[in-house]
This record gives C-alpha cells, structure tokens and sequence, in this order.
C-alpha cells in the first residue's frame, strides 16, 4: 500500500516530473468542457439532469459540464494528487478541511481577483457576498469562489420533540433545559441513548467556535473563537491559550465524561460516522444528535416519523439568546470552488458560474428538472418528488436562490433564515487569516497525530477527564505544540499588523 | 517480456518518485524541481515518538496474523483431508474459504455487531460475558485486547485460503507412504503428524518466507477498516501504514510520508532478502524446494 503513496504511477509520475498542461476536453459537438471534481457518488438520475444542464449550458455559453464524482472517503487524498500530478482538470471543491492551505502556499491556484473585479460575471457578483468574498482572500488575492448558502453554520441540535413534550418539557431554548431532557430520556425511555454522537463531530463538543454543543458557557456567550488545535489566541498581543488552561473547556470535559459514564452518549463515538448515527436516529434509536443550520435538518432527520408511530423533531439552536443571538465569525466559507494555477479555463470557469447564478439554471442543477425531480412550491421553497440529490455546496450554492425544503420544521427553517442574515455576525479578530504550516510542516503532523489519540477521545468523555489531560499535554509539548502556535501567532501578528 | 515491461512501467519507473522523500515538496514545482532537503522529511517519522511504538505494532501484528494463519490453515486442511465424503470435502472447502473474499468494510461491520452492538457497550460477546455475571467491556476503548482481536479475525479471514494451498500440497503425497504408515500400524493422529505434516513442511516454508517479507508492511485495508481514527486503540493497533495514511491525510506532505514509505520498503527489501537466503539454505539441507 505504502508503495503508492511515493511511487505515484507511471503516467501520473511522468506528469508530476515534466509538469504538464491542462485544458478542456472538446466534447463532440465542439463546444468546451469544463471537468469539475466534486465529492460523493453519483446522483440518482444524473444521467437525465446533466443532458438537460448541458443543453442548457451549451445554447447560453458554448460551455459543457463534465463532473467527476469522488468518493468520500478518498476525495482528499485524490484531489491532492491530480493537482500533484497536473492532472488535466478545470475546477474544484477545496476548504480548510481539504488541502486549501497547502495549495495557496504553493501557489497551486488560479488567481481570480482580475476576473472577479471585472464586472463582467454580473450574475455571479450579484449573488455571492462581497464581505464573504473578502474574507476569502490570501494576502490580498482571491483564489477562490466562496460556496455559501449562509454567513457560517453553528453545529446545533435535531431532538425528538414528541419526547420533550411527553416529558413536559416543550421547547428547548437553554442548556439547563437541553440536560433535563437528556437525562429524562435515560431515565424514562431507556432503550433508548439520549444524545448519538460521531466521529467527525467530536470536535465540537467541547471547544467553542464560537459555541460547541455541550460547552454551557458558550451558550451563554457565544463569544470565542477557538482556532488552532484547541487553543485560543487572546488580546491584541494573541496570547494562546491551550484548551487545558480555558475553564470553560474544562467543565465541558468533566460534563463530557459524565455524560458518556451516565449513558448519555454512545460509548462508539469515535468509531461511528455520520451516516452511521443518522440511520440510527431515523430508526427512534436516539433522542436527539448533531444538525447544523444548513437547511438539511427536516429531510435528513423528518424520515423518523416514518418509522417511529408519534416521532416529531425540532432544531434546537446552541445559544440561549436564540434568535436574538449575534456571534463573531471569521466568514471563511466552509466549501469554496478552485481553479489549479496551470488550468487555461479560468474564464470558461467564470462563464460557468454566472451561468450557474441565475435562478433558473441554478434550480436546474442544484434541484434538478422541474416537473421530474422538484416542485417549486412558492418563490423559495420546493417539493422533492424524486432521489435527485446533487451536491449543490460543492458548486451551485448561491444564498439568495437557495430554496427551502417545503414541510420543513419551523425551527429548521427559522435557523436557517438566521444564518442568512449578516447582521447576526461580528468578525471575529482573525477573520480572513490562513495559517500556513510549511515553516513547521513536521511538527504540525506530528501534532495532529497526538491530537487525533489523545485530545479526541477526551472530547468524547471516553478518558478519565485529569489523566487524560496530563497525557494529552505532555504528548503535544513533546510533539512541538508550542513551535507550531509560536508560528500561527507570528503570522497572525503580521496579518493584523497588515490589515 | 511483457512481464519485464509491466514491472519496468507499474513497479520500476514510479521508484524514481522516490526522491521525493529528500525534497521539500511543492504542487507546483514538481518532484524534480522541489528544493532538496536533505533528511528533513525522515524528522517527522523518527522523532514523533510513535516510530518504535508503529514499527513494534507493525511486527507484532504481523508475527500474529503470519503464525495464527499458517498453523490455523495447516490444521484445518488436515482436517478437510481426513473427510472422505468427496461432497462433504468439497463444500468444507469453499465455506472455509469464502471469508477471504468477504471485503474489510463488512468485517468492520459484523465485528461492531459482534463486539459493541448499539451504543458501544451491547453486542453478542458482551452478551454472553454478562450471561456469566461478567460486566460488559467496551472494546472499542480499550486498547489491550485488540492484537488477539485483530489476530482472530486475520485467522478467520486466511485460514481457508491457506488450508487451500495446503490442500494442494497434500494432494501431492505419493499414496504409498501413507499405505505404509497404515501397515506399520500408525494412527490417523499418527499420520497426520508423522506423515502429512513433515511432507508439507516445503510449502510452509515458502509461505514463511512470503510473508516475512511482508511483515514490514501493515494490513491497512482491515487494520483502518475496523480501527479507523479511533485514538484509544492506537497503542496496540496503529501501524506503519496506518500512521503514514493518517499522516498523509492531515498534513497533505507528500514528502514526509514517502520517506516513511521508503524506510518502510527498505526495510523490507533486507528482511526479504535475509529470508530468501535463509530458505535458500533451509531447502538446499533438506533437500527441497
């Protein structure tokens, strides 16, 4: 196995040696397509959709789509390769949680700024936010187009409402209440587990961005942003602050580890994925698990009533003010659209995306064929009538043409709105800063090692809270912890200096 | 020919990659005109603090899975070949076999039903524990009993596929040697341990040596299937390619964990040649292979 993670392949070795050149494939009729790679397999009825968009597409710019589905589980490590081996491509999905960093300190990206500031893409400009934009940029350039549906999307909570007002509970709207309801459910339906949680969410339960789920004080003042492996950069001067001198991380710990010896989490936590807990819920297995404000809550979790005789759910925002709540956010777009740096078809690229930020064409792609896949049911909401499910962030994502699922629940659809509205946001003091690690490349993989075996199963109250602390300091010291955020904080001194 | 051309292109032309282990690696300038960096990339690996503890799990590992597949698959085709039902041989034989073509998501599966069930703390093992008044474990946090778990599962997995070479093996012994155990009296236990074992011996050595070659090299596919980013069990389960996967995910350095790759090969490579030359010796004495 390991072979190939140096040998690289013969024809792809040949191109990471001698570097070559990408461009659009011609499709039969002529026209220029754009090959974009994007996550996940294939949608149902892709086939049927993508003739319709490129039909479209083709009459209106003389362009043709041509995506390239990549799994999951190996999107990563294969995007990271073809731009290794200068892989003919045109675009694709890149974020912080990929290997955006490494590519802007490379230089491995188009610049987009010219294009993105010639008025030219009117559709595009119009429909994407110009402070989000902003915020995007790498030391005063735009390399990438941000995908947002919303400003930032808090992790919060779907429960099973049914069960809260069975309890007498009814609405959950602070985290006293939130425990109650937990705890009930262990002592009153104890086949069930009260809270299902997995393996890529366990990183925010604890560590406040600006609010974790089971952080209590961030309910209460969602007002931290913690940034770089559990540490917080304090006051004009950055101070970091690691995780294990903030009380407020601290009382989450011992909570954590409380809640997972009472029977309040699952003790798989950081075996299970996400599909894994949501099947699980959809099944009346959990009373409640992780949503996010990303308008997805009522068609993921909605299904338990399926299966479950009486099941309702809810969202429950992770903030005492509710609605009313406005929280610092650095406006970094969790998915954006890249370009490599040896692509010629940034325009083409460019002419896609405005094609694509016109209502009529981003419904076509993100919902796909009306009539056949999606209803609309109002100016911005619709009605799913088949499996058509299109991974609409990693491309088409525009805030003002994004539709609501009609039936969706009130709170999910509340949550929404409120992500979408700029003034619940503050920038936070970081805002639009990238950190980049090449300097201390060694240290940063030995740390993330320590990180994913000791931190991790601390955050998921699977260790005892004092030792566990003691073994994960002493493993990141010895790692380089301190060499890496003396780095981040020298950088980040010079972005504020400069800004 | 065509087999020198397809080493030369898949095995032989990608090792010039290489000497990206020695280079601080850029996307955009390439293997070749990346800056050298002397062994930088080798600091990563050897002062983690977790080089002896992956290359210990990767040995040990692999010392269980080598011995636990070879003596379970041996002592299985002796059993198979003791059947003399020919309907009854043949059927062993493909049941035994079909949980190496079992892909290592589904194992993970059936092995979390089997030792955590719903919540972490259920599953059927855990069901019988407490069925003896044992309090359930959850093996998903603890890290100790996993080689012997892991160790179950590879024997589970090869066993049939190694009785099958095995079983070709004996199908080679001249019938007469054993028509003279029986005259002298032997057992069928006899037999077996007298006759087939010692006669098969020649093969085990060639799967021995097979697979000490590889021993450097970790299972991922079932190792990361079923362990997956599970921090707790690291300390037992955590090998080589493991690490350099997890490594490579986080950190996106081609570099550094192409030089793990390549201590890992070159290690290999002697342990390899060691073994060859001792099985050379071993065959040219006993007059095999």
């Amino acid at each position: 196995m390991l072979q190939g993670s140096f040998a690289l392949g013969g024809a792809g070795l040949v191109a990471a040696l001698a570097g070559c050149q990408s461009g659009s494939g011609d499709s039969s009729s002529g026209a220029a397509t754009l090959k974009s790679l994007l996550p996940g397999d294939v949608p149902q009825r892709w086939t049927e959709v993508l003739a319709a968009v490129n039909t479209k597409l083709e009459a209106d710019t003389g362009l043709r789509l041509d995506p390239e589905f990549i799994s999951w589980t190996n999107y990563s490590e294969q995007e990271m390769l073809k731009f290794t081996t200068q892989e003919p491509f045109d675009s694709a999905l890149e974020a912080t949680w990929l290997n955006l960093a490494q590519l802007l300190s490379d230089g491995a990206l188009a610049d987009m700024t010219e294009l993105w500031e010639s008025g030219r893409f009117e559709n595009l400009n119009a429909t994407i936010d110009e402070r989000m934009v902003e915020y995007a940029k790498y030391q005063g350039s735009l390399y990438t187009i941000p995908l947002v549906a919303n400003f930032t999307s808090p992790p919060g909570f779907v429960i099973r409402q049914d069960l809260a007002d069975k309890y007498g509970i009814g609405e959950i709207t602070d985290y006293e209440t939130l425990e109650k309801f937990l705890y009930d459910v262990k002592q009153k339906d104890p086949d069930l587990i009260p809270f299902g949680l997995d393996a890529g969410y366990v990183n925010n339960t604890v560590v406040p961005n600006p609010v974790a789920l089971f952080n209590a004080q961030s309910w209460d003042d969602p007002a931290k942003c913690v940034q770089l492996l559990g540490t917080h950069f304090e006051g004009s001067d950055l101070t970091p602050v690691p995780f294990w001198e903030q009380p407020d991380i601290l009382e989450s710990l011992d909570r954590m580890r409380q809640y997972y010896l009472d029977g309040i989490l699952n003790e798989d936590a950081l075996t299970l994925d996400m599909s894994a807990v949501r099947s699980l819920f959809a099944q009346g297995r959990y009373a409640s698990t992780t949503a996010g404000a990303d308008g997805l809550t009522s068609p993921t979790f909605g299904p338990v009533a399926d299966n479950v005789e009486g099941a309702a759910i809810a969202q429950v925002f992770p903030f005492t003010a509710g609605l009313d709540a406005v929280i610092p956010a650095t406006f970094q777009a969790a998915n954006n659209m890249v370009v490599p740096a040896y692509a010629e078809t940034l325009e083409e690229v460019f002419e896609m995306m405005d094609w694509l930020s016109v209502q009529e064409n981003h419904d076509l792609l993100s919902y796909g064929i009306e009539g056949e896949d999606w209803e609309a049911t109002g100016e911005h909401s619709y009605e799913q009538i088949s499996g058509y499910s299109f991974p609409a962030f990693a491309m088409s994502w525009r805030t003002p043409l994004e539709r609501g699922l009609a039936g969706a629940v009130e709170s999910d659809r509340a949550w929404v709105e409120w992500t979408r509205d700029f003034e619940n946001f503050t920038a936070d003091h970081l805002a639009g800063f990238y950190f980049d690690s090449s300097a201390v490349a060694s240290e940063q993989a030995q740390v993330n090692a320590v990180f994913d075996e000791y931190v991790l199963p601390l955050y998921a109250g699977v260790k005892d809270v004092q030792p566990g602390l003691d073994e994960a300091r002493s493993a990141m010291e010895d790692a380089g912890y301190e060499t890496v955020v003396e780095e981040y904080r020298r950088q980040a001194t010079d972005y504020l200096a400069g800004s | 020919m065509p087999a020198l051309a397809f080493f030369a292109v898949f095995s032989y032309g990608p090792m010039v990659g290489v000497i990206v282990a020695f280079k601080d690696f850029s996307i955009v300038d390439g293997i070749l005109g990346s800056p050298w960096n002397g062994l930088e990339n080798f600091r990563f690996f050897f002062e983690s603090g977790n080089a002896a503890r992956v290359v210990r799990n990767t040995l040990m590992l692999n010392a269980l899975f080598i011995g636990g597949t070879l003596i379970s698959g041996m002592a299985l085709a002796i059993m198979i070949n003791e059947v003399r039902l020919r309907l009854l041989k043949r059927t062993a034989q493909s049941v035994v076999f079909l949980p190496y073509f079992i892909s290592p998501i589904v194992i993970s599966v059936m092995l979390q039903a089997f030792l955590s069930g719903f919540g972490g703390s259920g599953g059927m093992v855990n069901g019988l524990l407490d069925g003896f008044g044992i309090s359930p474990v959850s093996w998903y946090t603890e890290p100790g009993a996993w080689p012997w778990i892991l160790t179950v599962v590879k024997i589970w997995q090869m066993a049939g596929y190694t009785s099958i070479i095995y079983l070709a093996a004996m199908t080679a012994i001249p019938t007469d040697v054993y028509e003279a155990a029986v005259l002298d009296g032997a057992s069928r236990w006899k037999i077996a341990v007298r006759v087939t074992m010692p006669l098969i011996l020649p093969v085990t050595v060639i799967l021995l040596v097979l697979q000490i070659g590889r021993i450097f090299m970790g299972d991922f596919g079932t190792i990361y299937a079923i362990i997956g980013d599970n921090g707790t069990l690291f300390e037992t389960t955590d090998v080589i390619d493991t690490f350099v996967f997890r490594a490579l995910r986080t950190s996106g350095d081609l570099g550094m964990t192409a030089a793990v790759g390549l201590f890992q090969s070159v290690v290999g490579f002697v342990l390899i040649a060691t073994t060859a030359l001792i099985a050379r010796r071993i065959s040219r004495k006993s007059g095999g292979l």
